[in-house]
């Protein structure tokens, strides 16, 4: 039990972050607690999650409203709107709300929105978020928050101007808000089942959307425009799988760490079975070292037709604790001591669950604040990448320390912005 | 060959159908068959499967045989033959079902895997509905050419998972453990390309034929009878089973020598779930049909690893339900995976009687990723 208190010194700072205070409001609310106003929402970026989260934000309360919606691409907007009809009014926005384009997203931020929700490739969140902190406004933010350094501190510097300026920040680390996981996470926080010796996590899945090898920019269309449309494939917009996907598994290893700031990582990646022209790895293997020598162990594969595995195993002194979702504590003779189970009449949505309690938030007049959970989360998952693209022993220092950046904000679609080459890890610095 | 009954021990097979204007159903749909067909585009491509499949038929009656499956390397899958009958069905109304070939075991992911990683070298990319991309949009649907494409290619396919759909946690994805987390349709379209394959009809059983199979002739509360404490000679449940599924066919068999009736991962059928629809039946009716209008609620039966003793027992209904794809984060969610249906697998039957084209396609087309059922997922 030697780390057990550091560990819950840091416990504490991290649930401090994390719990509402009542502040001034911007728009909405107003610190008026069972205010019942309309609540405009923006979605910025509606494909698959973005419609997804809108779905959310319209059940989670009763009095919320698609206010404006923006893509890059028009075919996405329409495809939302379609999937949404059946909220009939209130998912309904009339053509002078709609936009398209790489910098809509300015559009809805000006077009008298309360809340936004971020979910475009997270290539653009750092500059949605720093745009959606200067406009005032409350928002929802999907995961990665950054693909590299510099976004990192960008966000780093809008979560300080949004709690300066009384903003929700809600973000899509949505393990976090699963009921069961988060009981049995709370229970190794709490030192349940003894200290965490280590951490083994896994996304081993297949590969999302490649391209095909052959695959090449259609005559007519930019650049940019391109590498957008097929954004999983390029790391200045996705930031690989690790971050796309694998930062999960990130976060719950962070998380069953009480959220600690890891010393250092070290890592292996590569793009060993894909042979499409994008340029982002299809696996990692990342240790990350923490005080008292605790070790955790990351492994991440998009590689079609090998063992497939998505677990965590938290290895406390008295138990392991298997997730995620149907979480189960196991003791040293293989005994179930624990299982997590669904109550019946609570939510098990996990994603219902992030915005039920942010919209309830607004209502209370009080504010959420995930933005700092967000940046040491995003930063994990950097620390890793980075560690296995690198090929160095990486430091949170180091991540800290980098302003390195893989693309520059406001580009267009026309301009001739090619991606990098593969990380060689020697030759790659950041 | 003979166009007449042939008999053989305590299965009858009447070789009438394979003339083709003379088809032969072994189901009563209900509470009436739609007004139109689902999918009529569709609809050419399961003609052409009809024509195959009678053009393939030949007599196996009553007979065990083990089908090479060619898109998973030629492995073997077996069926078993289950004879013509009648029983109670749900232990309360008489049923009369008609004879038919299931699957000895559930369908493991053996023969899962090569139907969802359907394209491994991403070449040809399927449409969000399964048909094969041709105009570099995989939003809308698209009509393969029958006459160019091999019929096997052409049938609707899971998409790539976007992330990991089966979210396993706990369980092993490997060959001999049972195929599990796939949707109602995504097991339907399973049967579609089986049947693509091998030229015989494969389909999901009836709850009716369910049951049937799963009694094997009993009355008691399992195969085996009505002792609970039996149960783990025969079946993987919550007691015995660490909350995971198990290699298949590692329990007793039933009588008719089917394994993990009970328990492991519990079964799709095709029907949809009406709390009283067993009640409501005409006795004597043969191979009833629930038709599924909507995408929820579905028939489960069997039981699972992850269920108490009665969920397990030989009449014990279970439904499907949106909750199934909680932890799918898109809009509209995947018709082919489920995120949280890790307890859920399907077994096929193959009808020794080949019904019509129109049959089958009722049998392969009862969902689809259309504004109508998606909005269920809403």
């Amino acid at each position: 039990m030697i780390n057990q208190t550091n560990r819950r010194q840091v416990i504490k700072t991290a649930s401090a972050a994390g719990a509402l205070a009542a502040v001034n409001f911007p728009h909405i609310a107003k610190a008026q607690a069972g205010n019942n106003d309309t609540i405009k929402v923006g979605l910025i970026g509606c494909g698959g999650r973005g419609s997804g989260a809108i779905v959310q934000a319209l059940k989670a309360d009763t009095n919320t409203k698609l206010w404006a919606i923006a893509d890059a691409f028009k075919p996405q907007v329409e495809r939302c709107l379609q999937s949404i009809a059946p909220f009939e009014e209130r998912s309904k926005v009339p053509a002078e709300r709609q936009f398209v384009g790489i910098d809509s997203f300015k559009e809805v931020m000006a077009s008298g929105v309360d809340l936004v929700i971020l979910t475009t490739p997270p290539g653009f969140r750092p500059e949605h978020i720093a745009a959606a902190v200067e406009a005032g406004l409350h928002m929802f933010v999907e995961k990665p928050m950054a693909v590299d350094p510099a976004g990192l501190r960008s966000v780093l510097e809008s979560v300080k101007k949004a709690k300066a300026k009384g903003l929700t920040i809600q973000n899509g680390f949505c393990w976090r808000f699963h009921p069961g996981t988060r009981e049995a996470y709370t229970r190794i926080n709490a030192g349940e089942f003894g200290a965490v010796n280590s951490v083994y996590g896994t996304y081993l899945a297949g590969p999302v959307r490649p391209l095909p090898n052959d695959a090449k920019k259609p005559d007519g269309m930019g650049s940019v425009e391109w590498q957008v449309a097929n954004w999983i494939n390029f790391d200045w917009l996705s930031g690989g799988p690790l971050m796309e996907q694998a930062i999960h598994t990130s976060d719950k290893l962070s998380w069953a760490m009480g959220d600690a700031i890891p010393i250092a990582a070290v890592g292996t990646g590569g793009k060993v079975a894909r042979t499409d022209p994008g340029n982002v790895y299809d696996h990692y293997n990342v240790t990350y070292e923490y005080a008292n020598s605790v070790f955790c162990h990351l492994g991440q594969r998009q590689i079609q037709g090998v063992f497939t595995e998505t677990i965590d195993r938290v290895n406390c002194e008295d138990a392991v604790i298997v997730g995620p979702g149907r979480c189960v504590a196991k003791d040293k003779t293989g005994k179930i001591i624990w299982r997590s189970k669904a109550e019946t009449g609570v939510e098990q949505d996990m994603y219902q669950v992030e915005h039920n309690e942010l919209f309830r938030s607004l209502r209370a007049g009080k504010v959420v604040n995930g933005g700092d959970h967000m940046v040491t989360s995003t930063a994990h998952a950097l620390l890793g990448t980075y560690a296995a693209q690198t090929g160095k022993r990486l430091t949170w220092d180091d991540l800290w320390n980098s302003d390195f950046d893989l693309a520059p904000d406001g580009l267009k679609y026309e301009d001739d912005f090619q991606p990098a080459p593969l990380p060689i890890p020697g030759v790659f610095k950041i | 060959m003979k166009l007449s009954s042939v008999l053989l021990a305590g299965f009858s097979l009447s070789l009438s159908s394979l003339v083709a204007d003379e088809v032969k159903s072994s189901v009563t749909i209900l509470p009436e068959k739609p007004a139109t067909l689902p999918a009529p585009e569709q609809l050419e491509l399961s003609k052409k499967l009809h024509a195959l499949i009678v053009k393939t038929a030949k007599s196996e009656a009553g007979k065990a045989y083990e089908v090479k499956v060619p898109k998973a390397e030629n492995q073997p899958l077996k069926l078993l033959p289950i004879p013509g009958g009648a029983f109670q069905f749900g232990g309360k109304k008489t049923v009369k079902i008609a004879p038919f070939w299931m699957s000895e075991t559930e369908i493991t992911w053996a023969h899962y895997d090569p139907f969802w990683q359907n394209d491994p070298n991403f070449k040809n990319p399927r449409n969000k509905d399964g048909t094969i991309d041709l105009d570099n949009d995989r939003y809308t649907t698209d009509q393969a050419d029958l006459t160019k494409v091999p019929l096997v290619d052409a049938i609707s396919q899971p998409t790539t998972q976007y992330h990991d759909m089966f979210v396993q946690n706990s369980f092993k994805h490997a060959p001999k453990f049972p195929a599990m987390d796939m949707t109602n349709h995504a097991a339907s379209k399973f049967c579609q390309w089986l049947s693509a394959q091998t030229g015989h009809f494969y389909r999901l059983p009836t709850e009716a034929e369910w049951e049937y199979a799963c009694r094997a002739g009993t009355t008691t509360a399992y195969s085996f009878g009505d002792d609970a404490s039996k149960l783990g000679e025969y079946a993987w449940f919550v007691d015995n089973g660490d909350l995971t599924y198990h290699e298949v066919a590692q329990k007793k068999p039933n009588p008719w020598g089917l394994y993990d009736m009970h328990g492991n991962v519990s079964e799709w059928t095709i029907d949809g779930f009406e709390k009283d629809a067993i009640d409501q039946l005409k006795d004597g009716v043969t191979g009833p049909w629930h038709f599924p209008t909507k995408r929820y609620p579905r028939v489960i039966r069997g039981g699972s690893a992850d269920d108490d003793a009665e969920i397990l027992q030989s009449s014990a209904r279970n439904a499907s339900s949106p909750q199934l794809k909680y932890q799918d984060p898109q809009i509209p969610k995947s018709v082919w995976y489920y995120t949280d249906g890790q307890f859920i697998g399907l077994r096929v039957i193959r009808p020794a009687d080949i019904p019509s084209a129109e049959e089958m396609h009722l049998f392969w087309n009862t969902d689809a990723r259309i504004p109508q059922f998606n909005k269920e997922d809403l």
